[in-house]
């Protein structure tokens, strides 16, 4: 019997689960390795930082949908590939061989301009890892009654959680003791249009984010800027560039410049027919886009056919990422900012949407709870 | 634009090749003896280079920058360290060392701390002095004129400002073995210092 291994639980894995438990394919064994018995979904994880929503509704259970699935779920991690040998090594279960291979097992921030902080230093991937550092920190400063956070990172992740998380610190402390720097690099929201700039600035000043121009380096007090200012900080938040999972390099697959995997148009490795790839693993060598989840959730239905067609001898069918995605920035109280293409808008009624937006595509993952 | 002129003038100022070179020689020394990895070391310097290049435009001038390149170098390599543990063990001291350190402790085993009074008035501690103006004094003086080992953990604890268990425990010694290496250097920089800067002026050691 062929086997296909799914390697991480990522958005684009997900959707091959659903598939797989809507037409069940008892010719195929299929195992999904994942470290983590649940998959977070990062657009909703602003929402669960300023406490908007409990972490159940941000995750699906990795568990039922694997069982739905007929699918092995392995809960391990990767250690390695060896692409040549057509094997995956894992910390606990030995090596695995595959026929074929889907990689989304995601990137890691890349901290290390970071790490000689002498602050809890908080970085956004792996999220799970995210999540018990920004409880700890939250409990931490509740008892002390006050923080000093520095979010580093311009981008739209750095922006919704910097609204975030001072939305949820100055619920739980007076307001002028929840302190929050947004450190933006050269620019805010760079690749984005002015509107939108304009609109976020202003909420970053309305909510009372203190946004920095230039970049961060780890010191002892907390960051220092690159004009030798030194910020104090309990806490940083990195929601910088990301970089690949160090295994990768040694893989044998075929990279792009950036280090994740290069694939062409079908989500194939370039180097490796029997491997494929979606998320942040993967860098389009033909179409770049920026690593966004919006991209791993779209690659996932041709992913899935992809996959069975590389089993079956098929030629693979083509994706293309779409050219201007649709933003949706969570801006700390029931409020968003809405982006696409030139155009931008925002207030409650953008929460609304990107609320609805988001709990029906979690809806799809939750089997037999309540969504 | 107006000050595109300036602006010009300013990155060659800059970029001056012979000073970038003097800079990139010390950090890779540097880079090198934190590491032990001549590839390492000058990957985290050119990543280092790069961050500060990249940038040039937001720097005052070159003392700025030179900051900035040994802050990003130090956060770089601090994380390498901490990577390199979490794969593989950094190996101890070499056994020669080892006894050269054993001979020291003795030396210092009767009389474990520094006695204050024992201290030259003209200058303090090296330590104390890192934090104030005499930064790059020390920092070249540690590079040139300290042995390899004892250079290694002073800057570890002092540049990259491990907590001295951790020192202890990347470079799998003891605490009372790393303090007496750390006495070690702050005295021969001491002595070091005081010859050059403090007292006569630049002198060899």
């Amino acid at each position: 019997m062929q086997r296909l291994i799914l390697a991480g639980g990522g958005h684009a894995h997900l959707h091959i689960l659903k598939e797989l438990a809507a037409r069940p394919r008892a010719d195929i064994e299929v195992i999904l390795i994942a470290p983590y018995a649940r998959q977070v979904y990062s657009g909703m994880l602003p929402g669960w930082m300023a406490g908007h929503y409990s972490l159940d509704q941000c995750a699906a259970e990795l568990g039922p949908l694997a069982m739905a699935a007929g699918v092995r779920l392995l809960p391990d991690s990767v250690t390695g590939i060896d692409a040549g040998q057509q094997t995956v090594s894992t910390a606990r279960h030995g090596k695995l061989s595959y026929d074929v291979l889907s990689l989304d097992v995601g990137a890691l921030v890349d901290t290390s301009c970071l790490a000689d902080t002498g602050a809890r230093l908080l970085a956004i991937r792996p999220l799970e890892a995210f999540i018990v550092g920004w409880q700890a920190y939250v409990e931490a400063c509740t008892q002390a009654g006050k923080s000093q956070l520095v979010v580093v990172g311009g981008g739209a992740a750095g922006v919704e959680l910097a609204l975030a998380a001072r939305h949820r610190l100055r619920g739980l402390m007076p307001a002028a003791s929840a302190s929050v720097t947004l450190v933006a690099g050269r620019q805010l929201l760079s690749g984005h249009g002015a509107a939108i700039v304009r609109r976020v600035t202003d909420t970053l000043a309305r909510q009372g984010v203190t946004v920095l121009s230039g970049h961060a380096a780890g010191c002892p007090a907390g960051v220092m800027l690159t004009d030798g200012r030194e910020l104090l900080a309990d806490a940083v938040i990195a929601a910088t560039g990301v970089r690949p999972v160090p295994w990768l390099a040694a893989s044998g697959l075929a990279l792009a410049d950036d280090g994740f995997v290069a694939v062409g148009d079908g989500q194939r490795s370039v180097s490796h027919p029997s491997v494929f790839a979606a998320g942040d693993v993967a860098s389009r060598v033909d179409a770049p886009h920026a690593k966004s989840g919006v991209y791993a959730v779209r690659a996932g239905p041709v992913l899935a056919d992809n996959l069975f067609r590389a089993l079956a001898g098929e030629p693979v069918l083509s994706y293309r990422p779409q050219r201007r995605s649709l933003y949706l920035l969570a801006t700390g109280p029931k409020s968003a900012i809405v982006s696409w293409g030139g155009f931008s808008a925002g207030g409650g009624w953008a929460w609304h949407w990107k609320d609805w937006i988001d709990r029906r595509f979690m809806r799809q993952y939750h089997l037999g709870k309540p969504a | 634009m107006s000050d595109g002129g300036a602006m010009r003038d300013q990155d060659e100022q800059l970029f001056d090749a012979d000073w970038l070179e003097g800079v990139r020689r010390d950090m890779v020394r540097f880079a090198r003896l934190q590491l032990r990895d001549e590839t390492l070391a000058e990957d985290v310097v050119q990543e280092a280079l790069a961050a500060a290049f990249d940038k040039a435009r937001e720097f005052a001038g070159r003392s700025a920058m030179k900051t900035w390149i040994f802050a990003i170098l130090k956060n770089k390599i601090v994380d390498q360290i901490r990577v390199q543990t979490r794969t593989t063990n950094v190996s101890a001291l070499s056994a020669a060392e080892e006894t050269m350190d054993q001979t020291f402790e003795s030396l210092f085993k009767e009389n474990a701390h520094w006695s204050p009074a024992g201290r030259p008035s003209d200058w303090g501690d090296p330590a104390e002095a890192l934090r104030q103006q005499r930064f790059w004094d020390v920092f070249d003086a540690c590079l040139k004129h300290l042995p390899e080992n004892t250079a290694r953990v002073f800057m570890m604890r002092e540049f990259l400002e491990f907590e001295t268990p951790e020192v202890c425990e990347q470079l799998s010694i003891t605490t009372s073995n790393c303090n007496v290496i750390l006495h070690r250097a702050r005295n021969g920089l001491r002595r070091c210092l005081e010859k050059n800067w403090f007292a006569l002026g630049e002198q060899p050691c």
